[in-house]
């Protein structure tokens, strides 16, 4: 029998007013995977991960997440959960200590060791009131408090923005831990792809709320190359015979190409048969990127 | 549900705090009740004013239980929004309970009738303030609008609408009915999913925050993230459009100050009048009911003057608030000191010169009102309409200075002193006009608006050869 996905999208539409912010998405999250949301500022990411635990109704199309309508989640289910937003909002007048008692109390998957783990890491002073934290001891707080208990399905948004270099490699190293648990299924959204590279194994590309891309790492790394040119004896063809064009630059004796959706054997024999110095390699994920979120909308 | 589950970080989630707000707002009425119980006046006053009580209590618990079910983990938390419908139930009982026992020992003749009626409609008041303050953001608020119709039955206390209280309060059965499901259904709404997602991550304003416009803004900007700044009704689309459009023509015909003034006037604009549609008309509903309820109460005669039927020319005084966002938190480069200087004082006079037009239109709107408005008969007591005086034709346009003055003294956009300025300067202004002959009061306020525009015109001239502008 297939693996049930965590969450279950459906033809989601969602408008704020005239504004629309994610068109038409219909996708599966899978169990145990680690799903990487990239997209400019305003592009759908978090309208599209607020959908998920129910936090947004959608206009248009269904959401499920563990099997059950997303607005519709039973406390239970809504436990297996763990969030943490942009700007986390915290009960300020809470100290650190009972911050972390009071989601404790209603989580029986609360890992303590964690816990008390991550605020030594973390540099979090138990005895301290939250609204005397600085933003970035807050958003380690709310870190905190999403993953101790576990939570079948993890969702990151933006959650190492106000971290300091320090910081953000100690949740890296946490994240990296978290995703050795069998079965745990992470999305996070950044705009620091340097940092999604490393955890991610799927990529979630959005833009203008419409989905570019929704493919594993590794595929996209195999399917596009760069292909580094120079004639030897004479001028390189115009255009450039190669499969999967994308983009050219240089000029008729050294020229720079970008092939995509193919093979890469097929692009190396294709680039010998031009009778030039050829070299293919792969593309560097941030170029990737970049060529899929300015694909406008062609799906990759 | 199972009460014995309760917690008193449930119950009071934030006590510090709560119990303050709870202090301050029910310091005023808890003195009166004692005013009340020494002069031995009818005790339908001392039941108002316990209410009135009681729904500062309703509000505050409201807001501190708002304010948990805010933060992020709170929606995850499971069974939260659970307890926060039982602690509702803990208070919708509570609070009845006490305020009908203070309002048996204070009234000890009233009956069970009345004590009945009195814990039916407790539980209305709490029903409705909590439910108001946990819907509405700007629930904040609510504390200091309690007291305008806390002081009416004040303005009204010798009429028969009060002294016939008691009698309605005869059937307690009824109020009780209405209590219970009011109390029922508010429990209903606190407990609800939707509830939580409403307010999930979201800024929640307190009390406090009337004296906190950063705050204040800081939410704006955040639930208005999705709006379109030049959005909103095709009427308020027309309006910026000109303005930026005669922005950009005083910019090319080389008016820096025109192109400057422009600005200021837009972004006032853009920040006073919201992109909801609904927004606008709603208001108009409610200057509409002010100008009604506030003419008929001031028909009693009371009270000299007519106090609150000119309270209604608070709204001309509304192009005014956030004036120090408008002046401050715009962009400033491309402005020499002498041009901004200047067109700061233009800007500075179109919006007096708006609220001058309002305060006339408001006029005009409450004569109309009482053209048309027949005089009210109940219980024997006739209530005619009175329109607003004139002297808020002045008064709008004379307050201004003042927050031109709270802006001088501290420069900061986000500064609440411009706003309490105008507030004090009109109740204070309002107050001296309606109790005393115009000859009087007239020429010594509008004297001391002179004053104030005059040291808050040199005050502002010299921040502008000081200033650091943006570079």
């Amino acid at each position: 029998m297939s693996e049930q996905p965590v969450a279950r999208l459906r033809g989601v539409s969602k408008f704020y007013g005239a504004t629309r912010a994610l068109a038409d998405v219909t996708l599966d999250i899978m169990p145990g995977t680690i799903v990487g949301v990239l997209g400019p500022n305003g592009s759908g990411k978090t309208t599209l991960m607020g959908h998920l635990p129910g936090l947004l109704v959608p206009t248009a199309g269904t959401v499920e997440t563990f099997g059950r309508p997303a607005t519709s989640l039973d406390d239970a289910t809504l436990a297996r959960i763990g969030y943490v937003s942009q700007e986390p909002r915290l009960m300020d007048w809470l100290t650190v200590a009972e911050s972390v008692d009071f989601v404790r109390a209603g989580r029986p998957t609360w890992d303590d060791a964690l816990a008390a783990r991550l605020l030594a890491d973390f540099d979090l002073d138990a005895d301290k009131r939250v609204g005397a934290l600085s933003p970035g001891l807050r958003q380690r707080l709310a870190i905190l408090l999403a993953v101790a208990p576990e939570p079948d399905l993890l969702l990151l948004d933006e959650p190492a923005a106000s971290l300091d270099p320090v910081a953000r490699h100690d949740f890296l190293l946490l994240l990296m831990e978290l995703i050795q648990q069998e079965g745990r299924t992470i999305l996070i959204s950044s705009h620091v792809l340097s940092d999604v590279e490393k955890v991610v194994d799927t990529v979630l590309v959005i833009n203008q709320g419409r989905v570019h891309c929704h493919q594993p790492l590794d595929n996209l790394r195999e399917a596009y190359h760069r292909v580094d040119l120079s004639a030897i004896g004479g001028e390189l063809p115009d255009p450039l015979p190669l499969p999967g064009l994308l983009a050219v630059t240089g000029d008729r004796r050294r020229a720079m190409a970008v092939c995509g959706h193919v093979a890469r054997r097929d692009v190396e024999s294709a680039a010998n048969a031009l009778g030039a110095d050829a070299s293919v390699r792969g593309l560097a994920f941030e170029e990737i990127y970049r060529l899929i979120a300015t694909t406008d909308g062609r799906k990759v | 549900m199972s009460i014995p589950t309760l917690v008193p970080r449930d119950l009071l989630p934030r006590p510090e705090w709560t119990l303050l707000r709870i202090g301050v707002g029910t310091v005023i009425p808890v003195l009166v009740v004692f005013g009340l119980v020494w002069q031995g006046v009818p005790p339908q006053f001392t039941l108002i004013v316990l209410l009135m009580i009681g729904s500062q209590v309703s509000i505050a618990l409201a807001q501190a239980q708002k304010e948990m079910l805010a933060a992020t983990t709170s929606y995850f938390q499971p069974g939260l929004g659970r307890r926060v419908g039982q602690a509702q139930l803990f208070w919708g009982v509570v609070l009845p309970a006490a305020t009908t026992t203070v309002f048996g020992l204070i009234a000890r003749d009233v009956g069970t009738a009345v004590l009945g009626s009195t814990f039916g409609l407790t539980m209305i008041v709490h029903a409705l303030m909590s439910w108001a303050t946990l819907r509405l953001w700007w629930a904040f608020q609510l504390p200091a609008w309690m007291f305008y119709f806390f002081f009416m039955p004040m303005a009204i206390r010798k009429a028969a609408v009060v002294s016939g209280l008691l009698d309605v309060a005869q059937r307690p059965a009824i109020w009780l009915a209405i209590g219970l499901l009011a109390l029922v259904l508010l429990v209903r709404y606190a407990s609800s999913r939707n509830l939580q997602r409403r307010l999930h991550d979201t800024i929640v304003l307190g009390p406090e925050a009337i004296f906190n416009p950063g705050r204040v803004q800081a939410y704006k900007q955040r639930s208005r993230r999705h709006a379109q700044v030049l959005g909103g009704p095709a009427w308020r689309r027309r309006v910026l459009a000109r303005f930026i459009r005669r922005a950009g023509a005083a910019r090319r015909r080389g008016d820096a100050e025109g192109a400057r003034r422009w600005q200021l006037l837009s972004a006032n604009f853009a920040a006073n009048v919201s992109p909801r549609p609904l927004v606008v008309p709603l208001l108009l509903l409610g200057i509409l009911a002010m100008t009604v309820v506030f003419g008929y109460v001031q028909g009693s005669g009371s009270l000299r003057g007519s106090w609150y039927s000119g309270l209604v020319y608070q709204v001309g005084l509304a192009p005014l608030f956030g004036l120090a966002m408008m002046l401050l938190a715009a962009p400033l480069d491309g402005v020499s000191r002498r041009v901004g200087f200047r067109a700061e004082l233009a800007a500075i006079l179109v919006t007096t010169l708006a609220s001058a037009v309002i305060a006339i239109l408001l006029k005009v709107f409450s004569e109309a009102l009482a053209g048309m408005l027949p005089p009210l008969d109940w219980r024997g007591s006739v209530r005619t309409f009175t329109p607003a005086p004139l002297h808020g034709l002045w008064l709008v346009p004379l307050t201004a200075p003042f927050a031109w003055l709270a802006l001088a003294l501290r420069p900061r956009p986000q500064c609440a002193l411009p706003n309490m300025f105008l507030i004090f300067g009109f109740f204070i202004g309002h107050g001296l006009m309606t109790g005393l002959p115009y000859v009087q009061t007239v020429p010594a306020y509008a004297a001391l608006s002179v004053v104030v525009f005059a040291v808050a015109f040199w005050l502002r001239r010299r921040w502008w050869r000081r200033a650091d502008l943006p570079c």
